[in-house]
């Protein structure tokens, strides 16, 4: 248990000291789809999820680890991602990404994150869940924390490293929209029973109807967002310089 | 014209949208300095001005993650 606490937090340093140096950011890949018919981080994440699917299912064949998706909500996966889908647009990232940016020195992702975690905990607790599955799910909580608080730590040496760090404070607008898509994100993420990456890139890789569902119904949900916050304002200025 | 444009505070892709809408506005030859504080913004700024065929005859690290890039349209 300590093992894989310490593992995870190890992980997650390289894995934050990467996605900084990278300006990695899935939320803004799913979003380019579709505002600058972009696919480049589509086809990235669609080769991530083939090599994690060849190494997970020789792990499953070889009976190391079990697939966890053999029962889900279907309406939970797509009301869920499609909710978590719009809050990752207001919150400019996903989970993943919301940490590293944290790591910055972004305040306002400091905020998204707060709220994600406060409307979560109000899902989780506020759904009446057996005793068994909670404590199986605190052993997880404990793993997923250790590895992104190592993600917050190795983006904060990356940005650090390279004069990208310092306390930046969001402006209202910024704060608005940090605060309701990090509710949002809590959320979607509760009802889809997963984020951009436990659903959008593990379940899809094994192969999990779950999986696939929750990518598409987070893509729709991005898009909606993208659409009344990028592409409607941006259409509206275009069309009053024109006039 | 130099126009500028100040977005720190502001996170990707917000930046970027109001460098849109600001250089919707201006006339060929015109440029947008735009001052930006998010991350992100380093690449996809740049990208935008290289899709576009717009020149950037400026570009630079002011402080500690702080940025400046003219696009000239």
């Amino acid at each position: 248990m300590l093992w894989t606490i310490f593992a995870g937090g190890a992980l997650g340093v390289v894995f934050g000291f990467v996605l900084q140096r990278a300006r990695f950011c899935m939320t803004g890949g799913f979003r380019d789809m579709y505002i600058a018919r972009n696919n480049r981080m589509f086809y990235a994440f669609l080769i991530a999820i083939l090599i994690q699917s060849v190494g997970v299912l020789t792990l499953i064949e070889s009976g190391y680890i079990a697939s966890p998706y053999k029962d889900f909500s279907v309406l939970g996966a797509m009301l869920g991602s499609y909710v978590f889908g719009i809050g990752i647009i207001l919150a400019g990232g996903c989970a993943t990404g919301t940490w590293y940016r944290a790591g910055e020195g972004l305040i306002g992702s400091w905020l998204a994150l707060v709220m994600y975690m406060l409307s979560a905990a109000m899902m989780k607790y506020g759904a009446l869940q057996p005793l068994q599955k909670s404590i199986l799910q605190y052993g997880r909580v404990n793993d997923n924390l250790a590895a992104a608080l190592g993600i917050f730590v190795g983006s904060y040496i990356a940005a650090k490293g390279s004069r990208e760090f310092r306390w930046r404070l969001p402006d209202t607008k910024t704060l608005a929209n940090s605060t309701v898509g990090g509710l949002l994100m809590g959320v979607g993420a509760s009802l889809a029973g997963g984020c951009t990456i436990g659903n959008g890139l593990t379940a899809t890789a094994v192969m999990s109807s779950k999986g696939w569902i929750a990518l598409a119904f987070t893509l729709l949900g991005v898009w909606t967002a993208a659409h009344f916050i990028f592409v409607r304002p941006v259409r509206r200025a275009a069309l009053q310089a024109a006039v | 014209m130099i126009v500028k444009l100040e977005t720190a505070g502001q996170v990707c892709p917000f930046p970027l949208v109001e460098a849109k809408q600001a250089m919707a506005k201006l006339n060929k030859g015109d440029g947008l300095e735009i001052e930006f504080d998010c991350t992100q913004a380093t690449e996809a700024i740049p990208n935008w001005a290289a899709e576009e065929g717009y020149q950037v005859s400026h570009f630079e690290q002011t402080g500690d993650a702080k940025w400046t890039i003219t696009v000239i349209k």
